[in-house]
């Protein structure tokens, strides 16, 4: 019986070769010519006007609580069904 | 500290060191490109077996692996952590998050480590943690800090950022605190372009860093069918290192020995051709006592004063190298001001800091690009 996962990336072309492209450039760390290249495309496709890759969702829903100077005893609400990033 | 593109010999390149390229589309292939999969566990593996830890993490950056051990020391708004003024922010922004005040140490002339013999004086009722950095890769006198701390109550944390295979008395760096924090950043020994590990000493933080790991769940109980469904259990964030990135690292990691051995070479050579050069002329070069191995991360000169150094970095650049310097003092940086960092606090980092460069570095570096380096250098005049 064939098995059917719950989830698996969805590879489409470009995505090998672009690795391949980064991990043989000079520079391996962040904000090289993807990420800009990414920032530059999310920015336009929304029509934000900053856009930053993040290490993870997770990470970035932390930068928010930095941004706006959370400190203990500020309330947050938040939907009990969700993630609990 | 940035790289011009027309420099003929860059201060750091990245380059492959095996099979990065394959292990990478392997996790394309078999689907595995989220975190804690199969590339992810054979970097635990080797780097558990190799060094001898009871548990390792890789993690997003040493930056998160700091932070993970500031979550796991249950830093409180208000505890002092005590860092050298001469290091990474990482050091310090890590427990400051979690609204540490930072006590910055002054640094060992010649090691450029910590000094080990100011640390008492700069505990208090509220010290939570010191955090040694091992400047390059040479070990901080563990025996004294461990020892000091163990009497005060203290947690150990080491930034091993540069010490990965470095030795302190026959010891590998990152195995003396409770908790150890590795980088694989593109200027590292060993590097995946972004990342880090958390190394484990005490067996008593493991669970709790499995759960801050993992977005404050028990995720890990849960995969292991320790729990019957996963839970918010405590605070956390997301740490994991995508298995794309462990792809990458364990590619490297697995040559380890090979990587160490070339970056011994150059390290080797340089110190060959310049240290007399260097000695003669009032210059500084790197201190690495008997009793430490040191990883071989970088080569540095002190130059006799600021303006030498700043002369010395642009002659070289006019040659087409890419010399740079290294750390500001942190207590003398904006935010270490806020926490009461007066100049005079730290002399020998604010003194070493205006005179360090750092020379080029990395696995690549040919010797005849190194020769070329050392005849400009010997063509400067103090």
């Amino acid at each position: 019986m064939k098995r059917i996962p719950f989830d698996f990336p969805a590879v489409l072309r470009r995505e090998a070769e672009s690795l391949a492209q980064a991990a043989q450039s000079k520079h391996l760390s962040g904000d090289g010519s993807f990420r800009k290249q990414s920032h530059a495309l999310l920015e336009l496709a929304l029509g934000i006007c900053k856009m930053l890759l993040t290490p993870s969702c997770t990470q970035a829903l932390g930068m928010p609580a930095l941004l706006l100077d959370l400190w203990p005893g500020d309330e947050i609400i938040v939907p009990s069904f969700t993630s609990m990033r | 500290m940035n790289q011009s593109a027309d420099s003929h010999i860059p201060f750091n390149r990245s380059s492959l060191r095996g099979r990065e390229l394959e292990y990478i589309s392997q996790t394309i292939t078999i689907g595995q490109i989220a975190g804690d999969q199969t590339f992810s566990k054979k970097c635990h593996a080797l780097l558990e077996q190799v060094l001898g830890v009871q548990r390792t993490m890789v993690t997003t950056s040493c930056t998160h692996a700091l932070e993970m051990c500031a979550l796991l020391l249950d830093i409180q708004p208000g505890d002092e952590v005590i860092v050298p003024s001469f290091t990474f922010v990482s050091t310090a922004n890590a427990f400051a998050l979690r609204g540490a005040k930072i006590i910055f140490a002054d640094i060992r002339p010649d090691t450029l480590n910590l000094d080990e013999k100011l640390l008492e004086g700069l505990i208090s009722s509220r010290t939570k943690a010191v955090v040694p950095m091992h400047y390059a890769g040479v070990g901080c006198e563990m025996d004294v800090i461990g020892e000091i701390a163990a009497r005060h109550g203290l947690s150990v944390v080491e930034d091993n950022a540069h010490g990965l295979f470095g030795k302190f008395r026959d010891r590998w760096l990152g195995t003396f605190g409770c908790l150890a924090a590795q980088s694989f950043h593109e200027t590292k020994n060993i590097t995946c372009g972004e990342g880090g590990a958390l190394l484990i000493n005490d067996a008593r933080l493991t669970e709790r860093a499995e759960i801050i790991r993992e977005k404050g769940t028990n995720r890990s109980r849960f995969f292991r069918g320790q729990v019957d469904k996963y839970s918010w259990v405590d605070i956390g964030s997301s740490y994991v290192m995508s298995d794309v990135l462990a792809a990458f690292l364990y590619a490297q990691l697995e040559v380890w020995q090979t990587i160490q051995a070339q970056r011994q070479r150059i390290w080797k050579y340089y110190d060959q051709h310049l240290r007399d050069w260097a000695q003669e002329r009032g210059i500084g070069c790197p201190v690495v006592p008997a009793h430490c191995e040191q990883s071989c991360h970088m080569y540095y000169l002190v130059m006799p004063s600021l303006e030498k150094r700043q002369a010395f970095i642009s002659f070289l650049k006019s040659r087409g190298i890419l010399s740079v310097f290294h750390y500001v003092p942190l207590h003398l940086s904006p935010m270490g001001e806020r926490m009461g960092g007066r100049k005079g606090d730290c002399p020998i980092t604010e003194d070493r800091s205006d005179r360090l460069v750092r020379l080029p570095f990395y696995n690549s570096l040919s010797t005849d690009d190194q020769d070329k380096v050392i005849r400009a250098i010997q063509e400067f005049h103090v």
